[in-house]
């Protein structure tokens, strides 16, 4: 083994998680190599100096003696009858026990504060003409202030776009990857529409040749996008039927759970030569867009929820 | 019977229990992943509602009923620093603790407390909850995996990044330090 192959399973190793072969290995290794032995007693040092911190920080942490009366509380509620006469978006400002300041915290991006004024309005008039389902209760918000979290974020200019990374050329047919990953075929955005239809994902360790029949050698290897940085971790290919081009891209406005919040890096193929990144569906909230190579997606990583290619 | 079980059946004197003997692996998860103990109360109210609510689901040939729940705490907490994008492990709260066991002055511990808890908060969520979930709850890689639903092999390659990030951040402080029976051969 060399030192590279066993940095890698150094951790592992303290940890007890490599396998009784690998184990032999990196132990010969070890006898020979001073830098590597150095390399493992830091690592050892350093993993006890989290363990002790993290125990540390949670010494004294513990739930309020009243958390079980809240959790009472908040179940019976629960149980109250349901709201389905109502509107789905009045739904979701229904002011059930500790939920309205989650859903003006987290929920709802204001684009103007007048919008948290007007909805301060709503749920009183929600809370008085509901009084028969609901607790009274009384809640304050404040409305975001410019820079907070859910104010209008600008959208980013193309002259600010990272236009700077090569290009990746036309691929076609099945990729060769090994490693468990999905694939999806994607069908261009049609004139007229927002996204591509996209096929069930076929997901699988080894190779992949074809969706539903369709077999991959035409088709256009599109995007790759990871769940690590610099492209570690392929999560997920996506091809189409054609290459990009002025009147021809592909997006996603939607993606499944096993995909959302995960992305942290992405490649486009095939003359798709951006890629544009959201945190909301429907292309919505915080954007990012880069060339055909994106090693970080930055603030957007693990945070992505829509994306296009374009040429 | 099991508490799990029992809950199942709609028992609620087992959920009040099952809560109190949970309670702690959420909250302190929470607390670990928020740094704020008003956020963790909060998440320990909303895990466990959802515990309620979903606990016909839970399937226990398919894993401990702890790994279920660390799987819902521990996404829970990623959605809400998503939406929040909170800060983690603030410093202002190390100021009342002490490295356990340390021969360092207290300032020295302070500041060591201080470099870690700032290494740890550079890392990112993926990264954070793997340290957390081995480091904090010593669990196996297999388990964790199956919590943060990725394979064996990316739990490895992420503890091996957080660890190196963390050995670089800290620098002297683990360069330097002695650790009788690290070398096995």
């Amino acid at each position: 083994m060399k030192c590279q192959e066993v940095s890698e399973l150094l951790v592992a190793y303290l940890d007890g998680e490599v396998t009784p072969s690998e184990r032999t290995l990196i132990q010969a290794h070890l006898a020979e190599c001073n830098f590597c032995r150095k390399e493992l007693t830091a690592l050892s040092a350093t993993q006890r100096c989290v363990s002790q911190s993290l125990q540390v920080k949670t010494a004294q942490a513990a739930p309020s003696p009243q958390a079980w009366s809240r959790l009472q509380a908040r179940l019976a509620g629960e149980a109250r009858p349901s709201l389905s006469w109502l509107p789905t978006w009045l739904q979701r400002l229904a002011p059930g026990v500790g939920r309205t300041t989650q859903i003006f915290q987290g929920g709802l991006t204001m684009k103007k504060g007048f919008a948290a004024l007007a909805a301060i309005a709503l749920v009183v008039v929600l809370t008085a003409g509901a009084a028969r389902y609901w607790y009274p209760q009384v809640v304050f918000l404040e409305p975001i202030r410019p820079g907070e979290e859910g104010w209008a974020v600008d959208w980013v200019e193309p002259s600010a776009v990272n236009q700077g990374d090569a290009v990746n050329g036309i691929v076609r047919g099945p990729s060769g990857e090994t490693d468990y990953r999905c694939v999806v075929l994607l069908e261009p955005i049609q004139p007229g529409e927002q996204f591509s239809k996209a096929s069930e994902p076929v997901c699988s360790r080894g190779p992949i040749d074809s969706i539903n029949g369709v077999s991959l050698d035409s088709s256009y290897l599109i995007a790759r996008f990871y769940d690590d940085t610099w492209y570690r971790n392929l999560l997920v290919e996506y091809y189409g039927s054609s290459a990009c081009s002025p009147t021809i891209s592909y997006g996603i406005p939607d993606l499944p759970d096993n995909l959302d919040n995960k992305f942290a890096s992405g490649r486009a193929y095939s003359n798709c030569d951006h890629i544009h990144v959201y945190d909301h569906n429907n292309y919505g909230g915080p954007s990012y867009s880069c060339g055909a190579n994106c090693p970080t997606f930055y603030a957007l990583n693990d945070e992505v929820s829509s994306w296009r290619t374009t040429d | 019977m099991d508490l799990v079980l029992r809950s199942q059946g709609g028992d609620e004197e087992a959920f009040a229990a099952l809560f109190q003997k949970h309670k702690n692996l959420v909250y302190k998860t929470a607390y670990l992943m928020l740094s704020d103990a008003n956020e963790a109360e909060d998440v320990l109210q909303e895990v466990f509602i959802q515990v309620h609510k979903s606990l016909h689901t839970f399937q226990p040939f398919k894993g401990a009923f702890t790994t279920w729940l660390h799987r819902i705490t521990v996404n829970y907490c990623l959605n809400r620093r998503r939406k929040r994008r909170l800060p983690v492990l603030s410093l202002d709260e190390i100021s009342s603790t002490s490295v356990r066991g340390s021969s360092l002055p207290f300032a020295d511990q302070l500041a060591e407390e201080k470099a870690i808890h700032q290494a740890l908060s550079q890392l990112s969520h993926k990264l954070q909850a793997v340290v957390i979930l081995r480091y904090y709850w010593e669990l196996p890689y297999a388990e964790i995996a199956q919590i943060l639903d990725i394979p064996i092999g990316t739990v490895k390659s992420r503890l091996n990044q957080a660890l190196k990030t963390l050995r670089k951040e800290l620098g002297a402080l683990t360069e330097d330090a002695p650790f009788p029976g690290v070398l096995i051969f």
